[in-house]
């Protein structure tokens, strides 16, 4: 086959816009699915009811409210936490051997699957300081769970400020916290939300590390403190789609809806935020 | 040459990774005069300079052998915060903060404590700068919205903020526009009334039109220092004679 270098260059144009497709296509099936077996059960019945053994009665009222608890918990020990080791490694952690073994480690955990994290949630969390099947335990396994890409996203966003900023305040006779404080952190802020609120979107959709630690699938009330039992929005999603009567599939569904609008407002906002932020960079 | 040193050194060797780039340099800057250093890409002029205010610490590898001297005292003897607040520079690149105008200027007093009057300083110091004029009635504006000349002056103007002793330059030109040029050199002639200044150029007829000693580097070694007039007229160095007349470089 002989193709001209403009053929070439039209047809390597084609390939990737029908993989592009693939993708987006997947996606518009996925959610047309989803909408068309939910949308008659997403009333308001399905935000003011708990579990039941009737799925004209059920509804996610444990799942929002124990979602809402465990990512308001795991956010207060993951960000605090993610930001100021993000900082450490850049700014201060020296840049030799060790450094680079913690680098790639940090790396790493972020790949492993989430289910280990559950069994080391379990052994940790549940058992050694006995917190329990409680949504501490819960919390404390996602923050594990998403710590690792709070930290990267953090270094990339410090690593992307500008050196002339760090040396214009040096230069000024600032000491480093005070130029972490002053202008990395300000600086890199848009780029380290955009991390923790994609990290906070990955958090509220994983189940199986909640299962391991204990979290329950019928639940019929709302935790009142961190040390109480719980469920989720996907706990209560895969309880129900694993039920033989299909009206439970629907409440499933309807759910699915529910969670999706969760985590597509998330990610739209840290597109927002990230957007803003390469605006004002701009020299 | 009369008049107090103020920053010197004696016998300077400085290395990049075991790479050297400065070679036994000894040199004096005077108090309330203009020191240029002029020299081809790559002789070391800028590393100098740098070493000055420790700015150099922050390069990995670099090492530096024999004294550095800031107003009779070894640079590393002292708090370096203490040395740069009183030893300031302006980079290459116009470098603002992506803060506002008047941020820009207030950051460093008040990293140092100071609280009040911050206002008179923002005045004072962007008067120095002869700025004042194009931005007093947008001073809570980006500074990013200034022109490349204008964020340049900011950037001495922050520096004057801090009251410093010398003001060291490191080309302060390049990126800027022939007309934004003419500005910053008449600056250079209304600071060095109060400031001592270090400037690093390219540019021969800058450092003949602003400085009042010049010191002539060629590959790390210090080739020729003395009162600016009688380098650009009578150099007595044949290397020194063949740079400026453009020769080479």
């Amino acid at each position: 086959m002989n193709l001209s270098k403009k053929n070439q260059e039209k047809m390597f144009k084609f390939i990737c816009l029908i993989f592009t497709s693939f993708a987006v296509i997947s996606l518009v099936v996925l959610i047309w699915h989803i909408l068309r077996d939910g949308y008659e059960w997403l009333r308001p019945e399905l935000f003011t009811e708990f579990q039941s053994r009737f799925p004209r009665k059920a509804g996610i009222k444990a799942g929002v409210f124990g979602t809402i608890w465990l990512i308001s918990l795991t956010a207060f020990f993951s960000i605090p936490l993610g930001i100021a080791s993000g900082i450490y490694l850049e700014e201060y952690g020296k840049k030799g051997k060790i450094g680079k073994i913690i680098e790639v480690n940090v790396t790493n955990l972020a790949g492993v699957p989430s289910i280990v994290y559950g069994l080391l949630g379990l052994a940790l969390f549940v058992r050694l300081l006995d917190f329990g099947g409680s949504v501490l335990s819960g919390a404390l396994t996602l923050s594990l769970l998403i710590m690792p890409i709070i930290i990267v996203t953090t270094r990339e966003a410090i690593k992307a400020v500008p050196h002339s900023i760090k040396y214009a305040a040096y230069s000024l006779g600032a000491r480093k916290y005070q130029v972490v404080f002053g202008h990395v952190l300000p600086t890199a802020m848009p780029g380290i939300v955009t991390g923790i609120i994609l990290a906070l979107a990955r958090a509220i959709g994983e189940t199986a590390p909640l299962i391991i630690v204990g979290a329950l699938a019928y639940v019929t009330f709302i935790p009142e403190s961190p040390m109480d039992e719980f469920t989720v929005m996907p706990l209560q999603i895969y309880n129900w789609a694993s039920r033989p009567q299909e009206d439970f599939h629907k409440l499933a569904a309807s759910s699915i809806v529910v969670l999706l609008t969760i985590t597509f407002f998330m990610n739209f906002v840290a597109v927002l935020i990230r957007s803003r932020g390469q605006k004002r960079m701009k020299l | 040459m009369s008049g107090n040193v103020v920053i010197s050194t004696k016998q300077v060797n400085m290395f990049y990774s075991g790479k050297q780039a400065i070679k036994d340099v000894t040199v004096n800057v005077y108090e309330n005069l203009v020191t240029a250093i002029i020299g081809p890409s790559g002789c070391g002029k800028s590393t100098l300079l740098r070493s000055f205010n420790r700015m150099n610490d922050f390069v990995e590898g670099f090492s530096v052998h024999g004294d550095i001297l800031y107003r009779g005292q070894n640079i590393n003897a002292q708090d370096v915060t203490e040395l740069r607040k009183r030893v300031g520079m302006v980079f290459q690149r116009p470098n603002p903060f992506p803060k506002t105008i008047y941020e820009n200027i207030t950051w460093g007093p008040k990293i140092h404590g100071r609280k009040d009057n911050l206002d008179e300083v923002v005045e004072d110091s962007l008067k120095r700068a002869a700025l004042w004029d194009e931005v007093k009635d947008r001073l809570h504006s980006f500074a990013f919205s200034l022109s490349g000349g204008q964020q340049q002056r900011l950037c001495i103007a922050r520096t004057v903020a801090m009251k410093p002793d010398v003001i060291l330059m490191d080309e302060p030109c390049s990126a800027l526009d022939p007309k934004s040029t003419t500005r910053i050199e008449d600056l250079i002639n209304d600071l060095k009334k109060e400031y001592t200044i270090v400037i690093v150029t390219h540019n021969m007829q800058q450092a003949a039109r602003v400085s009042d000693h010049t010191a002539f580097f060629y590959e790390g070694e210090m080739v020729e220092f003395g009162e600016t007039d009688s380098i650009f007229t009578n150099p007595k160095k044949k290397q020194t004679e063949d740079y400026i007349t453009g020769r080479f470089g």
